[in-house]
């Protein structure tokens, strides 16, 4: 059902029960957040989308209040503004905000948070607090890393790893304050992590981070994004491949059919085969044990001759082709376009029943 | 699949069988488990090995492999006698339901217990919660199919879809998982002995004439061989060359002693390739092939949505894309080719296969990802196949007796061997065990062993064992594992330096041609 709320004085119209920072984004006014996420239910502890409505009372977080017909909302004045700047003035306390040598830097929610409400040091309030918590790394995963120093406690990571991922290792440990962020039991690697990335995907900031393929890489530094098809599995899941001097870095899942985003260890983090020294450099003819390398020239040729007598003495039969379940649609039908029009048999199979 | 994979997350219940969903298709596997977590969906699970989604399972159903008919044919004997089938749909959608009244009659949940191995009590349960759901998804994979009886098997599912009415609809359907990126496109495109792009049949003069007539040549009568039956042709001195482009038969086949024997035995063998692979280590001729990051075309997913594949850079290390080096080979072959690019390509199969026609290059340019049939550039393509009819019209019931698997356990190979993926790696390992983060996961070979048969075996967790099998021997870790039965073993095939497929056996589906992956009667050996 449609209804119309006013916010700010703008009358907006929205479905019933869709939410209200939902409704404020996609109409173009702007309301803080940070725990808000769209794939996951609203969790409303960062307190940064806090609103006013008329006939509610006190302040409510945009991201847990569902619209209703009628509705009239202040979503920023001078009173929010100094309330979110202080919010997040304490966030930026308990934060490790050594931006210049993050991997988040440039791609950051509480940075690009900070800027906006004009956090700079010389006009913060709260002193840093947080090299006084415990520190606690986690390195033992084999492709994350993760720094409680970081961690603004969001749960977006937590709830990413059970909503979406269905898995359920995260979870926060100790209260207030104190409170951190632990995989499984103890460490990640001993937990049930399936190694997808979806919490990496999901985490506002530096806290949880990509080990590095080859060396570290920021967001900022990414030359080139390309959109593109998973080559494992039958899921097909849209990536984009992040690349710098030639070379996939990183890749991100895409928010698109039919994967929305999700990945799993090898779509996010299988990718430097590509550039492996092993792969083949040239064309090779064997020579009784070895190979040689040559020319395509050569091999080419090569190929049409003894296709072509074998063709001749034995018929086209005697010819067979495997073609394959990795490369494209279009490689595939010209394979068995070639196969039974160029060497005239049906001889062609893949691996499909294996 | 006839329906798509984000229909998966809003069925009322799935049943999944042969398929470690989790490991093979891992996104896929989220679907099923939100479906439980978050919607109240409920879940089957019917697997000889206790997989990771049996613990979302509402019931867990642990079948001795290669006896899935009898469970099947034992599920529609429960739902008969209970009066739990969907009448209508089967008077109105189907036909030939009579024929297959007798067999299911001898299925009782006794019989099916001595057979399978499941409690009857379960069974019934199961039954219970299939035909009662509003949307049920019936979700397999290889281990369906992977037997002398796939084809029965999938039937048989067919009939447990059918007389439900859990086919043609929204959320409920037929849905194998296809393993690697491309099979599904791979057979549309026609990469099959028997059959043209789009399913055309090869010995159907009809059909060959519509592609006589656009490729402008007469075009072989007679279906190809298989992928098993090329080998058997090498062995015999029937087939004499072999062109094999991006796939490794040394490590994918069953019985690879006799693959082995088959390439050995061509006089010519050219492997088309991103690394040398052990089929490449075979060949007089290897020609180096770009990866997917270095190409422009498609990809047809397990949903048979067309999706893109865009390039990255420019093919790396002198090698070519397939597109380019078939092409070469064509013109170098003598023949005229007017195609230069992958956006030619797909004209032409727009232009062929009906079920792409409005698939177009621009459309997938402009970010659609669209699922076949798909008419007209026009139509939005189809999510879930079977709407009103079926391709054939009515649904047709085929009746389907429970047969053993070829091989099973005696007292010279007392043990059952499954053979499967992991998560970390994919297929043969060619791309993944080069990563060095995935070798770090999964960095070698291993047999998973029960308990008590490590006991009784006298070897401990972790040491290394022979695994023999009347084709072959492997020398590998044993690993404890909740996961299997006493009395059976699995091994992932990612791993050349303990091929699991040494140990399989090569007898096929009559129809289908796939060989009996699933089940092989092997023996353990502490060294
Ligand atoms: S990588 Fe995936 S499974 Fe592991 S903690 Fe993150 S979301 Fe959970
Ligand atoms: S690790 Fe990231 S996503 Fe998780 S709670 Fe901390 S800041 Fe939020
Ligand atoms: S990311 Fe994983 S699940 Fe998705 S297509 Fe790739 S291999 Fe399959």
């Amino acid at each position: 059902m449609e209804v119309e709320i006013t916010i700010d004085g703008k009358k907006i119209k929205a479905q019933k029960n869709e939410n209200l920072l939902r409704v404020a984004k996609k109409n173009g006014i702007y309301i803080p957040s940070l725990c808000y996420y769209e794939k996951i239910s609203p969790t409303g502890v960062c307190r940064l989308c806090l609103v006013k409505v008329e006939n509610m009372r006190g302040l409510v977080p945009a991201c847990a209040t569902f619209v209703t017909d009628g509705m009239k909302v202040i979503a920023n004045d001078e009173e929010l503004f100094e309330l979110r700047r202080d919010i997040l003035d304490m966030l930026l306390s308990e934060h490790n905000a050594d931006c210049i040598a993050c991997d988040k830097n440039g791609s950051c929610e509480l940075q690009d948070l900070a800027y906006r409400f004009g956090l700079e040091l010389k006009n913060r309030k709260f002193r840093p607090l947080w090299h006084e918590l415990e520190l606690r790394r986690d390195e033992s995963s084999y492709v994350l890393s993760f720094d409680s120093s970081k961690c603004v406690k969001c749960q977006r990571c937590i709830k990413a790893c059970y909503e979406i991922q269905g898995k359920g290792v995260l979870s926060f440990a100790k209260r207030g304050m104190e409170t951190y962020l632990v995989a499984g039991f103890g460490t990640w690697k001993d937990s049930e992590c399936d190694a997808c990335g979806e919490c990496v995907q999901a985490c506002p900031v530096g806290a949880i981070v990509e080990k590095p393929v080859f060396e570290r890489v920021r967001a900022i530094d990414v030359e080139k994004k390309v959109e593109t098809t998973c080559p494992y599995c039958g899921v097909g899941c849209q990536i984009e491949l992040w690349v710098k001097e030639g070379k996939i870095v990183k890749v991100r899942g895409l928010d698109e059919k039919p994967n929305n985003g999700s990945l799993c260890v090898k779509g996010r983090f299988g990718f430097s085969f590509v550039h492996s020294e092993e792969r083949l450099k040239s064309p090779l003819l064997r020579e009784g044990n070895q190979f040689k390398e040559i020319g395509w020239d050569e091999a080419i040729r090569i190929f049409v001759e003894r296709i072509k007598e074998i063709k001749e003495k034995y018929g086209p039969e005697s010819i067979a082709v495997l073609a394959s379940a990795k490369i494209t649609n279009e490689e595939n039908y010209l394979l068995q376009k070639f196969t039974r029009v160029v060497l005239g048999t049906n001889n062609i199979d893949h691996c499909a029943r294996l | 699949m006839t329906n798509s994979l984000e229909e998966l997350e809003y069925a009322d219940c799935i049943l999944l069988t042969g398929s470690n969903t989790t490991e093979t298709h891992p996104v896929t596997a989220t679907f099923i488990k939100r479906a439980v977590l978050l919607h109240g969906a409920k879940l089957i699970v019917v697997d000889p090995r206790e997989i990771e989604l049996a613990k979302y399972a509402n019931i867990y159903l642990q079948p001795r492999n290669g006896t899935d008919v009898a469970w099947i044919n034992g599920m529609m004997h429960v739902i008969l006698k209970e009066g739990l089938h969907n009448k209508k749909f089967i008077e109105e959608r189907t036909e030939g339901f009579e024929t297959i009244i007798p067999i299911i009659e001898k299925f009782t949940p006794e019989k099916v217990e001595e057979i399978t191995g499941i409690p009857r009590e379960k069974l019934i349960e199961a039954a219970r919660i299939f035909a009662t759901a509003k949307n049920g998804s019936i979700v397999y994979a290889m281990g369906i199919t992977q037997h002398i009886t796939g084809t029965d098997n999938v039937l048989s599912l067919a009939n447990l879809a059918m007389i439900t009415g859990n086919v043609g609809k929204e959320f409920s359907g037929v849905n194998p998982l296809r393993g690697q990126n491309n099979v599904q496109g791979a057979c549309d495109m026609g990469c099959l002995p028997s059959f043209l792009p789009g399913y055309a049949r090869v010995e159907d003069a009809q059909a060959r004439k519509r592609f006589e007539d656009f490729y402008g040549v007469p075009l072989p009568e007679k279906a190809g061989l298989t992928v098993v039956e090329m080998m058997e042709a090498a062995i015999e001195g029937k087939v004499k060359a072999m062109y094999v482009v991006g796939e490794n038969p040394l490590l994918t086949d069953p019985n690879i002693p006799h693959v082995e024997k088959a390439l050995k035995n061509l006089e010519f063998l050219v492997v088309q390739d991103m690394f040398m692979t052990e089929t490449a280590k075979c060949a007089d001729l290897v020609l180096p092939s770009a990866s997917f990051a270095e190409k422009e075309g498609t990809f047809t997913n397990t949903e048979r949505r067309v999706l893109p594949v865009r390039p990255a850079f420019e093919p790396l290390y002198g090698s070519k894309t397939d597109l380019e080096i078939i092409s070469l080979l064509w013109r170098a072959m003598g023949g005229e080719i007017r195609i230069s690019s992958s956006k030619d390509v797909l004209d032409e199969i727009n232009r062929v296969v009906p079920s792409y026609r409005g698939i177009t290059y621009e459309r997938i340019k402009s970010g659609e990802r669209i699922q076949w049939p798909c008419p007209d550039v026009n139509h939005p393509g189809t999510k879930y196949l079977h709407k009103d009819v079926f391709a054939r019209g009515k649904g047709k019931f085929h009746p389907v007796d429970f047969i053993p698997p070829n091989e099973l356990p005696d007292e010279e190979y007392p043990f059952l061997l499954s053979t499967g993926r992991i998560m970390f790696h994919y297929h043969t390992g060619s791309m993944t065990r080069k990563v060095s983060s995935l070798e770090l996961f999964a960095p070698e070979p291993f047999v998973e062993i029960s308990d008590k048969d490590l006991k009784r075996l006298n070897v401990k967790d972790g040491e290394m064992v022979k695994v023999i099998s009347r084709r072959g021997e492997i020398t590998l870790r044993a690993k404890r594992s909740e996961r299997v039965f006493e009395g059976s073993v699995f091994i992932p095939f990612h791993y050349a330096e303990a091929s699991a497929n040494i140990l399989t056996n090569d007898a096929l589906d009559p129809i289908s041609k796939i060989p009996e992956f699933k089940v092989a009667a092997v023996r353990i050996e502490k060294i």
